[in-house]
């Protein structure tokens, strides 16, 4: 797996080249989760709140929210569509991102509305790599594995 | 000293701080009507004021101001502006829809994001914005609201 500064990058998922990176399904649907830089800037986190299946959401709006002792923010979904299912896991135990967030702590499946606008706000490859590279630059993130 | 437009700037954080509680106080009394225009009030106080004069003008000169090549501060508070719209949003429908538990839920996240926001700007950004500034931010465009 690609790594900068510490940072976990599969190579193998999409990304909105910001917090959330997606996993196409066989029936259609993307598994939504936030990166490892992402997680490591949030810092331990502490509260999670994630909509309910069956809530449709516009691009954008916030498909969980995320909490840790000092900061807070949504997780926007890259395209419209519904919540399919959401990881109940997370809400007892939020800190499970800060572990495994692209394995154990996927958050939401979401059934896109329409797939030619997922493919317009998703990104990956090289373009997405060198992208998020960037991003782990700019906000100067360095990345820990947390043991436990 | 603390410069002018830095106290400006700080007093609108405060001043905004107090509508939204203010929003909120009508929440918790269940007066969704007065909520809804309580919030509106803050809404747009924050997001076509003090977000948009810090976005077109103060942002702006402190870019061109610093040294950072990466301007990770402002696209950091860029960043949480973004999330904050649709954060307001948010809470605008949970008055709409009277669900008292879902907005304090959301105002909870809302306040500490706000906290943590504001106290960056406070620290890292608005101490310098006296140099940024052409005019020292003596002649700067007042928030509005
Ligand atoms: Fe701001
Ligand atoms: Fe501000």
């Amino acid at each position: 797996m690609a790594e900068f500064q510490g940072c976990q990058l599969p190579e193998d998922l999409y990304y909105d080249l910001d917090y959330v990176w997606a996993r196409p399904g066989d029936d259609g649907t993307f598994t939504l989760g936030v990166t490892d830089p992402a997680q490591t800037m949030s810092g331990r986190l502490q509260k999670v709140r994630i909509k309910k299946p069956g809530t449709h959401l516009e691009a954008g709006r916030h498909v969980a929210t995320l909490e840790s002792g000092k900061w807070a923010g949504g997780v926007p979904v890259p395209f419209a569509g519904e919540v399919v299912a959401r990881n109940d896991t997370l809400l007892e135990d939020p800190h499970l991102i800060n572990v495994d967030p692209y394995g154990d702590a996927w958050i939401a499946r979401i059934r896109p509305d329409s797939i030619s606008t997922v493919l317009e706000r998703l990104h990956g490859g090289s373009e997405a790599q060198e992208e998020l590279r960037s991003w782990i630059r700019r906000y100067d993130v360095q990345c820990m594995r947390c043991a436990d | 000293m603390e410069s002018p437009i830095a106290a400006v700037l700080q007093q609108d954080h405060a001043r905004l701080d107090r509508l939204l509680e203010s929003a909120a106080e009508a929440v918790r009394a269940g007066r969704w009507k007065e909520a809804a225009v309580l919030l509106e009030r803050f809404r747009h106080g924050i997001v076509d004021g003090h977000m948009d004069v810090e976005e077109k003008i103060l942002f702006p000169a402190f870019e061109r101001w610093e040294t950072d090549v990466e301007h990770s501060l402002t696209a950091l508070l860029k960043k949480g502006h973004q999330d904050l719209r649709v954060f307001f949003q948010e809470m605008a429908e949970t008055i709409g829809a009277s669900d008292m538990e879902e907005f304090l839920d959301l105002l909870g996240t809302v306040q500490t994001i706000l906290r943590q926001h504001d106290a960056k700007e406070e620290a890292e950004l608005y101490p310098f914005l006296a140099d940024a500034l052409p005019d020292g931010g003596g002649h700067g465009r007042r928030p509005a609201g």
